[in-house]
């Protein structure tokens, strides 16, 4: 290179930049690094000894690095917009993370084939404990963004919810659970199907989630001779304040790709007006909180609300996240029944919801829970046991 | 540790750069800074592994001493034979023992137990820089190094350690010893470097997504015609600007540092002819051979049979030393046979007056060797190519072949521009303007840079697919 004035304005960008970032990283996230890092590499001793203990050190140094770089969700902006000045649509990653722009320009998973046949052995297996202690079961499917006869995923592109959905509940109706499938229902309600999802993130809304308890609460009392609120009060949109987070969230897939790619989603707390009182415990693996309070005091988490990084997953924002087990005392409940739900993260304000017209609402979420899942079931003796799974295979 | 990693550019890079020009003016210090550097740097990925590249670094120091001792002497060819053997013994027990005890096993000779023995990375670039640093003393191109620990910098050192290029001792022996990173080298070291990451990055790793897709189908059986051509295309750009951006990042990692190393690629995909291309593709490599294997079996100077055999014992190594796979042999010998017609038939002639069938014919016939190079057996690679011409039983196109093509159109528009010497004809033609309109393209190539260099980072933040072809190596 030939001399001008530009060399040591390079060097001293790059210089100043590469140095800077590095330590701006290790002041704002050195000690988070380490922490996963030595975390990383006492998993790799404990599974391989020392090639284990190498090998988990510097990939989970490497990795945390990677996730605490200063400035990193402004390079997430930059690498979506860049694949939106590239018109690409498909956005691959390793594993089952690639994201795909649908024909509505919201963003999906792609989701594989799947065996539903071990999933339903478990729960058909469980029947004999229900009908021994009186409970009675729902497998309730949610809605699943890829709305068929709706939604278009690009051409070349196969996204089998649908068909796994289809092969779960036919395969439960013939073991002899009974199975209510929202997707069927969302086509023929009122709602606009461009806005029943987040169009960053595969969850349902918080309005649909609340329109889901109402149709549940609806199926239980004609088909299953339940007597759930019914002067249609807690299941009325109403008796609830809606307030909204203009812009304010990205959801999984939206986190993957930045704010510039598919734009940002708004999000909705809705709150009842009716008075509540719950008391409500959370086991948390180890440690277990109980906090007691109204409905807005003991399920909504503000701190995923407060902060304006977009970043921050607000789906969560009912009971902060997917926990092992989750116990809702509701102490003003007309009904004294006691429901045990069986859930994936679309069961977050779904419950939340339905807590308001029962006694007890259980959440547990088999991925985190270790215990006894049938002795659990027979100690608790609960009058309705629902499963509220968007996919009931899904593993994070 | 990969160079296209936030570890690397935000922490390591960060740290050598200002332990070594902020802490010490010495060259010997700095050198010593190098060297443990470097050997962190490859210990970072295997840390075992780096107990052989300090026993590679003292024998070969010592063979160093030796040869240049008895220089005069015939003791010196004995020292230098020990050394080449030594070399390749280290290099064939990790590289090649497995291959060859399988293939003895499958033809019955070897009945025992088969080692599955991990590769250290890079053995193939540190070996052959080994024999160059003792060859070289021993022809006089470059002085014998006193302190061996200069011998583990030129052995060792960073930048080329991994993926190349293979620098020749004769290149850096003066620079190893007293050497002065400019203003100008260690800017145009940046701008090089952002230009390697971006190949790396923002093309190698797309363009690796689509080939890696195609050869996945075709094991899957469920690849179309269309499909392989695309795998084919797709590959053969990943693996250049995979090698290509690496050596850029080498070459600028060096002149950070004060050291010159010499061209790897020279814009290949735009040879006319075979001979053409290997005088442009992995330059470092095929110099090499040229200089301490074709040139000693007589090279140019002997008759017409015994240059036939140089040129196929030359490209059945070259195959070998790629890796220890019969794809890699059948690879090497492919290019050494239309080597060999090329010289010794008309077609070479041919070829240089018809630029246009030139260039056709060199980019298909590279484009099935990268087929058969990329393949994981020989059967693979031979179904692969049936593939290509019409055996596909998923038909020319299917909605997955579509998909791919659409997605990646823009990136293999870019990439294919991206690889004929476009660039170097604007530079040549903004070099005859006017000094005001330089310093304009300059900065307009300098935001470019910038919007590069942001953007490869954005996409390692991301954790997007990254590997590296040539660690194999």
């Amino acid at each position: 290179m030939k001399k001008n004035p530009y060399q040591r304005v390079i060097i001293i960008l790059f210089c100043t930049f590469i140095i800077g970032t590095g330590i701006m990283t290790i002041l704002n996230s050195g000690q988070a690094i380490m922490k996963v890092a030595c975390t990383e590499a006492i998993k790799g001793y404990k599974e391989q000894g020392i090639k284990g203990l190498e090998d988990g050190f510097i990939k989970g140094l490497e990795t945390s690095i990677n996730e605490n770089i200063v400035g990193r969700t402004s390079y997430i902006n930059l690498y979506g917009l860049s694949a939106k000045w590239l018109n690409k649509h498909y956005i691959q990653e390793e594993g089952s993370n690639s994201v795909v722009k649908d024909s509505r320009g919201h963003l999906e998973f792609i989701t594989r084939p799947v065996d539903m046949k071990p999933y339903v052995e478990e729960i058909v297996g469980l029947k004999p404990v229900f009908e021994e202690i009186g409970s009675k079961v729902l497998y309730i499917q949610t809605p699943v963004k890829v709305i068929e006869d709706y939604v278009k995923m690009p051409q070349g592109i196969t996204d089998y919810s649908n068909s796994n959905s289809d092969q779960l509940l036919q395969e439960l109706e013939e073991g002899g659970i009974a199975t209510l499938d929202l997707r069927q229902n969302i086509k023929r309600s009122s709602l606009n199907l461009d806005e029943v999802f987040y169009k960053t993130d595969h969850h349902w809304t918080t309005e649909t989630a609340f329109w889901a308890v109402g149709e549940t609460k609806d199926y239980l009392n004609r088909e299953m001779d339940f007597y759930l609120d019914p002067h249609n009060f807690f299941t009325d949109s109403h008796n609830y304040k809606k307030i909204q987070y203009k812009n304010s969230f990205l959801g999984s897939q939206g986190r993957r790709v930045g704010k510039y790619y598919a734009g940002v989603d708004d999000y909705t707390l809705m709150l009842p007006t009716f008075d509540t009182e719950y008391s409500v415990k959370i086991n948390k693996h180890d440690i277990i909180s109980e906090t007691e309070g109204n409905f807005e005091e003991t399920l909504v988490k503000y701190y995923l609300l407060r902060p304006k990084d977009i970043f921050i997953n607000r789906y969560a924002a009912y009971f902060g996240a997917d926990f092992a087990e989750v116990i809702i005392n509701n102490k003003y409940s007309e009904s004294p029944l006691k429901v045990l739900i069986f859930k994936d993260s679309y069961g977050l304000p779904f419950s939340a919801f339905f807590s308001t017209m029962v006694a007890e609402t259980r959440l547990l979420d088999t991925r985190y829970y270790t215990g006894n899942v049938e002795q659990y079931i027979k100690d608790y003796q609960p009058d309705l046991v629902l499963y509220v799974f968007k996919s009931i295979n899904t593993q994070t | 540790m990969l160079f296209s990693s936030t570890i690397f550019l935000f922490i390591f890079l960060p740290l050598v750069l200002i332990i070594y020009y902020g802490f010490t003016k010495k060259q010997h210090t700095r050198n010593i800074v190098l060297l443990i550097s470097s050997l962190f740097f490859y210990a970072w990925g295997e840390p075992r592994f780096v107990l052989i590249m300090i026993v590679s670094i003292g024998a070969n120091y010592t063979f160093g001493r030796l040869v240049h001792r008895y220089r005069k002497q015939r003791k010196a060819k004995y020292y230098l034979t020990v050394m080449v053997i030594f070399n390749l013994l280290i290099m064939g027990i990790f590289k090649y023992l497995s291959f060859i005890l399988e293939n003895l096993q499958q033809v019955g000779i070897w009945k025992g137990h088969v080692p599955q023995i991990a590769l250290p990375i890079g053995i193939s670039f540190f070996t052959f820089q080994s024999i160059s640093y003792v060859i070289d003393v021993y022809r006089g191109q470059g002085k014998v190094l006193k302190n061996p620990l200069n011998v583990g910098l030129y052995i060792a050192f960073f930048p080329q350690l991994i993926a190349g290029p293979i620098v020749r001792y004769e290149t850096v022996a003066r620079e190893i010893r007293r050497r002065k990173a400019t203003e100008a080298d260690f800017a145009s070291g940046i701008v090089r470097f952002i230009i390697g990451i971006g190949k790396k990055v923002l093309l190698s790793n797309q363009l690796a997504l689509v080939a890696d897709k195609a050869f996945e189908l075709h094991q899957h059986q469920q690849l179309t015609m269309g499909f392989a051509w695309l795998g084919a295309i797709s590959y053969m750009l990943q693996i250049y600007f995979d090698f290509g951006g690496y050596s850029d990042m080498a070459i600028g990692l060096g002149r950070m540092f004060g050291f010159h190393f010499n061209e790897n690629f020279n814009y290949p995909y735009a040879a006319k002819s075979i001979t053409e291309f290997w005088r442009r593709w992995h330059i470092s490599l095929s110099s090499w051979f040229r200089d301490y294997v074709y040139i000693p079996l007589g090279g140019n100077r002997v008759n017409k049979l015994k240059q036939a055999r140089n040129i196929f014992v030359v490209w059945l190594l070259t195959g070998i030393w790629h890796g220890a796979n019969w794809t890699f042999m059948v690879w090497g010998i492919y290019f050494g046979i239309l080597l060999l017609i090329e010289k010794f038939t008309y077609l070479g002639k041919y070829l240089e007056r018809t630029k246009l069938m030139g260039h056709i014919y060199t980019l298909l016939l590279v484009l099935i060797s990268w087929v058969i190079f990329r393949a994981d057996h020989l059967s693979l690679a031979f179904s692969y190519i049936k593939h290509m011409l019409g055996e596909a039983q998923q038909g020319i196109v299917n909605d997955l072949t579509l998909l791919y093509l659409k997605e990646n159109m823009s990136i293999l528009i870019i990439a294919s521009i991206a690889s004929l010497p476009f660039s170097k004809k604007i530079k040549a033609w903004l070099d005859k303007k006017s000094i005001g309109i330089q310093r304009i393209a300059q900065f307009i190539g300098l935001c470019g840079l910038a919007g590069i260099f942001l953007m490869a980072i954005a996409a390692l933040v991301k954790g997007t697919y990254n590997p590296f072809i040539y660690f194999n190596f």
